[in-house]
């Protein structure tokens, strides 16, 4: 009786039922998981969807210029900025850069945005209700 | 189509290591197969990069004549071997059964989880994915990805998953969004496996299949795994490495440790954390080589494998990647002095407050006590590999913390810890499992 504990309390019996335990308690969290995504049924958009709407006008358009009055720096993931990337790729989007023939502006700060159109003279080609809209050097 | 990619792929790697161990690897056929396909990803990524060299961009019939080439040359390399490649079936066991149904229950959950996080986590569409596109859509991608797309895409990063994803659309011309979204969810599933067959060479059946149902259920790896980063492939590649190491000291074949160094190899062309790794782990195998009776055999095998796995890091790292603008410059510039005690303490701490996060399921405890319980077995002989690397590499990422400026510290330790961990998560699980149940 004494040899059948002592097998039974064994380190690797212990290790064994935590392993089992760890296995029950991760299987548990994870269905837990499943079902709240269940019940919250929520979308999953592209990245950079809000951006679709500008592929149309800029096929084979080298490089786009992004002016925007919103911050962008990593802490904020770089706001819409990468979204653009991503979504307009392989077209090269250049945070600041005011020279290239398209432009697209992310603001809502009218002001921002009449003086930026003013001093760069440029016409919308189109927008999104995301605030963002593609212009086109006159 | 997707799926007709990875069938080409594995056959690519199982030629391959078919040809290399003719009659000679004592390896069980589900983990020769399992390994098969990890090194056939290795390849396809390795021949789509080629293909950008000769060619600039991407050229899918170049990419497919190159494939096909490769396969004739094994094909042919292979020819008196085909016996070897036929699976040889036991007899079926009621609990074998019940193990592939509890794995295929837990790839149905993982299927699930993905599909709500479809595009992947930020890292993924921002980084690998836009590579991946540039890979494919831009006329002269690699000036794109080293020089024209935002700093936070990380440039100098090597291009596996991304050229891997490439050589996917090049078989499938599939959905851009959907390679990336399948490649994931392949190798999410299969790294368990691959962690069961590789322990079950080792230690008995049973808890071969507990270690890798763990893996499987475990709530983190299965969030992380799905987000499509680079770090799973990462994990699969240490994975592989560690067991080509073990398998090795069980009976010293040249040949097996060549893979190990050839694996290791190839996971410094994955991330730049792979580099890391790959240097840690390369340089305790090979002081664990030098205590063998007779060493030279095994170290020029084991250097060769990883001079070859190495070749395609060193075309990236010195002819095309602009170099890490984080770490290298800074300690160039500044020296040691950028280095402060303080904060690299602050960083110890934080790797220990990182294992009791709840998303953990505190499983991290178990691998402590199995720790604790088996403390001498983790530096027997070959065992103490591991404990070295984990250790090792830990500081190493405490020191790269500390002398980086790009963001804080915080920001750093919370932006990209739970990743290392995840990475180096199966191979834990081996590691542990592997020294503790190990007669």
């Amino acid at each position: 009786m004494n040899k059948f504990l002592k097998n039974l309390i064994s380190c690797k019996n212990i290790i064994t039922l935590l392993t089992i335990l760890a296995g029950i308690f991760c299987a548990i969290y994870l269905f837990v998981h499943i079902m709240s995504l269940k019940q919250k049924n929520m979308p999953f958009p592209q990245p950079g969807f809000h951006f679709n709407g500008f592929k149309e006008y800029l096929k084979n358009v080298d490089k786009v210029g992004y002016l925007t009055s919103k911050p962008i720096d990593s802490v904020n993931n770089d706001g819409f900025y990468l979204l653009a990337q991503f979504a307009l790729a392989p077209t090269i989007i250049e945070v600041g850069n005011a020279d290239n023939e398209y432009i697209i502006i992310d603001s809502v700060n009218m002001a921002f945005i009449v003086e930026t159109i003013k001093n760069n003279n440029l016409t919308r080609v189109t927008n999104n209700l995301y605030g963002q809209a593609l212009y086109k050097r006159n | 189509m997707i799926f007709f990619a990875f069938i080409i792929s594995f056959f690519t790697g199982i030629l391959t290591l078919n040809w290399l161990f003719k009659n000679s690897q004592k390896m069980d056929y589900p983990l020769r197969i399992s390994l098969s396909f990890v090194f056939g990803l290795g390849i396809c990524a390795i021949l789509t990069f080629l293909s950008f060299i000769l060619f600039g961009k991407f050229n899918q019939p170049a990419i497919i004549i190159l494939t096909v080439l490769y396969l004739a040359l094994f094909l042919y390399l292979n020819n008196n071997t085909y016996n070897r490649l036929y699976p040889k079936f036991g007899k079926i066991k009621f609990s074998s059964l019940f193990q592939i149904a509890c794995f295929l229950i837990a790839s149905i959950a993982i299927y699930y989880i993905s599909i709500q996080n479809r595009y992947g986590g930020w890292d993924a569409w921002a980084i690998w994915n836009l590579k991946m596109k540039m890979l494919i859509l831009s006329n002269q991608p690699f000036k794109d990805i080293f020089e024209r797309i935002h700093i936070h895409a990380h440039p100098d990063y090597p291009l596996f998953l991304p050229l891997l994803n490439t050589w996917i659309y090049a078989f499938s011309k599939a959905d851009l969004n959907q390679i990336p979204f399948i490649t994931t969810n392949l190798l999410t599933i299969f790294c368990p496996v691959l962690l069961f067959f590789g322990l079950k060479q080792f230690i008995k059946h049973n808890i071969a299949f507990l270690a890798g149902a763990l893996l499987i259920l475990h709530p983190y790896y299965v969030f992380r795994g799905v987000t499509q980063y680079a770090d799973l492939l990462l994990g699969i590649y240490l994975l592989s490495s560690f067991i080509y190491i073990f398998q090795f000291t069980g009976g010293n074949e040249s040949k097996t440790i060549l893979l190990a160094g050839l694996f290791l190899g190839i996971m410094t062309f994955i991330k730049n954390e792979g580099i890391v790794l790959s240097g840690l782990l390369s340089l305790f195998t090979f002081l664990f080589l030098l205590k063998l009776k007779k060493p030279s055999a095994s170290i020029k095998s084991f250097l060769i494998g990883l001079g070859i796995g190495l070749i395609p890091t060193l075309i990236f790292k010195i002819f095309l990647a602009p170099s890490n603008p984080d770490i290298l410059p800074i300690l160039s510039e500044q020296g040691i002095n950028f280095f402060k005690p303080n904060e690299f303490f602050y960083v110890i701490s934080a790797f220990a407050k990182e294992t009791l996060r709840k998303e953990w399921c505190y499983t991290w405890f178990v691998f402590f006590i199995m720790f604790l319980f088996g403390f001498k077995k983790y530096f027997q002989k070959e065992n103490s590999i591991g404990i070295l690397l984990f250790v090792s590499y830990l500081i190493m990422v405490a020191l790269i913390y500390t002398t980086s400026t790009e963001g804080s510290l915080e920001w750093w330790i919370k932006t990209s810890l739970a990743r290392l961990y995840f990475a180096l998560l199966p191979s834990i699980i081996f590691y542990c499992y592997y020294c503790f149940y190990r007669e």
